[in-house]
């Protein structure tokens, strides 16, 4: 099992049903957060009870469409964090971020436009979150001569970043990787849809022989690495559907994977 | 009006009031001593934006001249503004040092010497003096203030949280872009943004002493830090967490794991310097940029395996020196290396009150940095004092750090202009006694001066 499974195979779910990722398909995720890393050993450093993973939120990616290789397509993706002030607390605030996407279906998932949305809200029965109050932020992108411009506020001037390579993101790279239309090669990573993370590389990983539920699975392995940002292990079965996308704390963890 | 005041039935302009007036009411249960409201008219004082990370060092910045890491952002920032080499937090962990912060006192006096003790009740916090003065004050991201509400402090909060910065940071720098863009216009803003990495570093070792995942990178690891091979004569907390870290990860660790350790920790520090670029970004595009006062820095650094440490708590360097940067466009000088003056996390709450044109509450122990920032003369301190886990004392001047501990018979005491690496401990060699003995007296002049909370005294002389 590959090192990037540490904190959560336990975590991994076992699917039955057939998956065709060339066809329309939704997939949801469920986010593991690991906290109290030091409950996890004694004192001699043996490990002594599971690590404390939460859930701490959900990532939709729903595709309506077949994707032809190189052709234009769309993702609609829901991507929700909750927040708890405390680790025993209960999540107080939700972070919700809305988007549309047009991309290319090519080797990366190529970013194309974009419409998204930025949401904070409290989670009743905290009460003193002033943002329930505002609406939606808005963001757009939109990638063209090697630059990509994002834009935000109404009469502030937008965001614009040189780009070296291809534009990606999580969600399109998602696709990409489960599409089977992966190669290896260096991405420029809008981050969130946002943050601009330039010069990662994507490359393969051995694959991983995983128990999953009772199941012997063959994981094939893609990861995203490079300057600012810390690994991103995106793990796929033999169907290939993506189990897991795994950073060093936080987890994204397949909970339903369906063709529309 | 009360505290349990039902949020949920106030429109957005009233909620403003509201929340000025239940900052009013909760401050004036901690002091009388309040400062007088802002003087009629539009009020055009300056912005200040407190942009604090976690556990980044001072030497984890490619500015301070790292090599492995690349800040662009925390560098850009420095370059526009004052850039202090010589800052040191109250404090090295988290809840002490933002405890001394935002009430401008020492970890002693408001009852946090460690983690999630709960702040004395009757100091008053930067939130609230801010608040009263007629600043719109926001929380955004970390607060990690135990005992003390945010809603006591901040009249506008999107989020309290306490995550992981690997996917929470993204939401924090765009809640500042949020806030700005929805702010009230008519008072100038008190903004504390709290990016969480790259302190969860402190998760990486359950895994480090296997390979480097990425054989085609190994290139980019770290070798070992110039002062992984120390002197040990060490006060024996510091012995005792050192065998703490050896027993529970590093024994076996090669140089591999040492470099996977702080390979990862600087991508932590890059991830989090792309979102204070996108901060900066986010104020340099509105048009609050010219009249914002920016102020970068971290609560405590990280080991990062120099003298074989990792984490925090401790008074090296690594652990306890931290980015203190400081811009102000057209009243600030811009690319000011400051190599000169000794600088403290207590310092914030001051110089806030200073910009903000408000008297600080009495009995701060910092000092305004606007008299240093904007080239005035002025008399500045000849020590600086830090606290550790209650019982340790760290204290600075010009040329020396002298470090003691409750309860240990070992002192230590660095040359920190000809032994910057802090390598070898002086404080037993009989030709430095006069100078341990002058800064251990300074330790106790300002010991007696604080007004201390009651701190339990197994955390005062802790069993070694």
């Amino acid at each position: 099992m590959h090192q990037s499974f540490d904190l959560y195979p336990g975590y991994l779910r076992h699917f039955d049903e057939a998956f065709d990722p060339a066809k329309p398909y939704r997939i949801e995720y469920e986010i593991h957060a690991q906290r109290n890393y030091k409950k996890w050993r004694d004192e001699n450093g043996k490990q002594i009870v599971e690590p404390q993973v939460r859930s701490e939120g959900s990532l939709v990616i729903e595709r309506a469409t077949s994707a032809k290789p190189g052709q234009p397509c769309q993702l609609k993706v829901e991507h929700v964090r909750a927040w708890r002030t405390w680790t025993d607390a209960e999540p107080a605030v939700k972070q919700i971020l809305r988007a549309d996407i047009d991309y290319t279906a090519d080797a990366i998932g190529s970013l194309n436009k974009w419409n998204m949305t930025y949401h904070s809200i409290p989670i009743p029965p905290v009460k003193f979150y002033k943002f329930e109050e505002l609406p939606p932020f808005a963001k757009t992108g939109l990638v063209g001569g090697n630059r990509v411009i994002i834009t935000g506020a109404e009469g502030t001037p937008p965001a614009i970043h040189e780009l070296g390579h291809a534009p990606t993101s999580l969600y399109t790279l998602m696709d990409a990787v489960q599409s089977g239309r992966i190669k290896t090669g260096h991405v420029d990573y809008l981050d969130d849809l946002t943050m601009f993370r330039p010069g990662l590389e994507v490359c393969t990983l051995p694959d991983s022989e995983n128990e999953i539920e009772g199941h012997q699975h063959i994981m094939k392995g893609h990861a995203l690495v490079g300057p600012a940002l810390l690994p991103q292990y995106i793990w796929q079965d033999e169907q290939s559907r993506i189990h897991a996308v795994i950073g060093r704390n936080v987890a994204y963890v397949l909970t339903k994977a369906v063709n529309l | 009006m009360s505290e349990s005041f039902d949020f949920n039935s106030l429109d957005r302009r009233n909620f403003l009031k509201a929340g000025s007036a239940l900052s009013l009411s909760t401050f004036f249960k901690f002091s009388e001593a309040a400062p007088s409201a802002c003087c009629p008219g539009p009020d055009t004082r300056p912005n200040i934006l407190f942009l604090n990370l976690d556990q980044l060092s001072h030497l984890a910045v490619s500015a301070h001249g790292n090599p492995y890491v690349k800040t662009p952002n925390i560098d850009r920032l420095a370059k526009r503004g004052v850039d202090f080499s010589r800052s040191y937090t109250p404090d090295p962990i988290c809840c002490p040092a933002r405890s001394a912060w935002c009430t401008g006192r020492y970890s002693s006096e408001t009852n946090v010497v460690v983690n999630n003790r709960t702040i004395r009740k009757d100091l008053p916090d930067y939130g609230q003096w801010l608040g009263k003065s007629g600043y719109q004050t926001v929380h955004i991201g970390k607060w990690h203030v135990p005992g003390r509400m945010l809603k006591e402090s901040f009249q506008l909060v999107p989020h309290n949280s306490h995550p992981q910065g690997e996917y929470s940071d993204n939401l924090v720098a765009m809640s500042f872009e949020a806030f700005l863009a929805n702010r009230d216009r008519n008072r100038p803003f008190f903004a504390q943004v709290g990016l969480m990495n790259p302190h969860d570093c402190g998760n990486v070792p359950r895994s480090s002493k296997l390979p480097f995942p990425f054989p085609h990178l190994k290139d980019q690891l770290p070798p070992f830090p110039p002062n992984f091979e120390y002197d040990p004569r060490e006060p024996e907390q510091f012995k005792k967490m050192f065998n703490g870290l050896r027993h529970a990860f590093t024994r076996e660790w090669t140089e591999e794991n040492w470099g996977h350790y702080q390979w990862i920790y600087y991508r932590m520090v890059e991830m989090v310097d792309v979102n204070v670029g996108y901060i900066l970004d986010t104020l340099e595009r509105s048009p609050d940029f010219e009249n914002t006062l920016v102020v970068l820095t971290s609560d405590h650094g990280e080991g990062k395996g120099y003298h074989h440490m990792l984490f925090k708590d401790n008074f090296y360097d690594e652990s306890s020196r931290v980015p203190t940067i400081v811009a102000f466009p057209g009243k600030v000088p811009e690319g000011v290396h400051d190599e000169e003056h000794l600088v403290s996390g207590l310092d914030f709450f001051p110089t806030f009150c200073d910009y903000a044109e408000v008297e600080p509450p009495k009995d701060l122990r910092g000092l305004s940095l606007r008299p240093v920032l904007e080239q005035k003369e002025t008399e500045w301190r000849r020590y600086l004092l830090s606290q550790s886990r209650a019982s340790g004392r760290m204290i600075l001047d010009e040329r020396y750090k002298f470090v003691r501990y409750n309860g240990s018979p070992t002192t230590q005491l660095f040359d920190m202009i000809d032994d910057p690496l802090e390598t070898k401990n002086l404080a037993p060699e009989a030709a430095y006694a006069d100078v341990c003995q002058r800064l251990a007296d300074e330790i106790d002049r300002v010991e007696s001066t604080l007004d201390n909370a009651d701190i339990p005294k197994s955390l005062l002389y802790p069993k070694v």
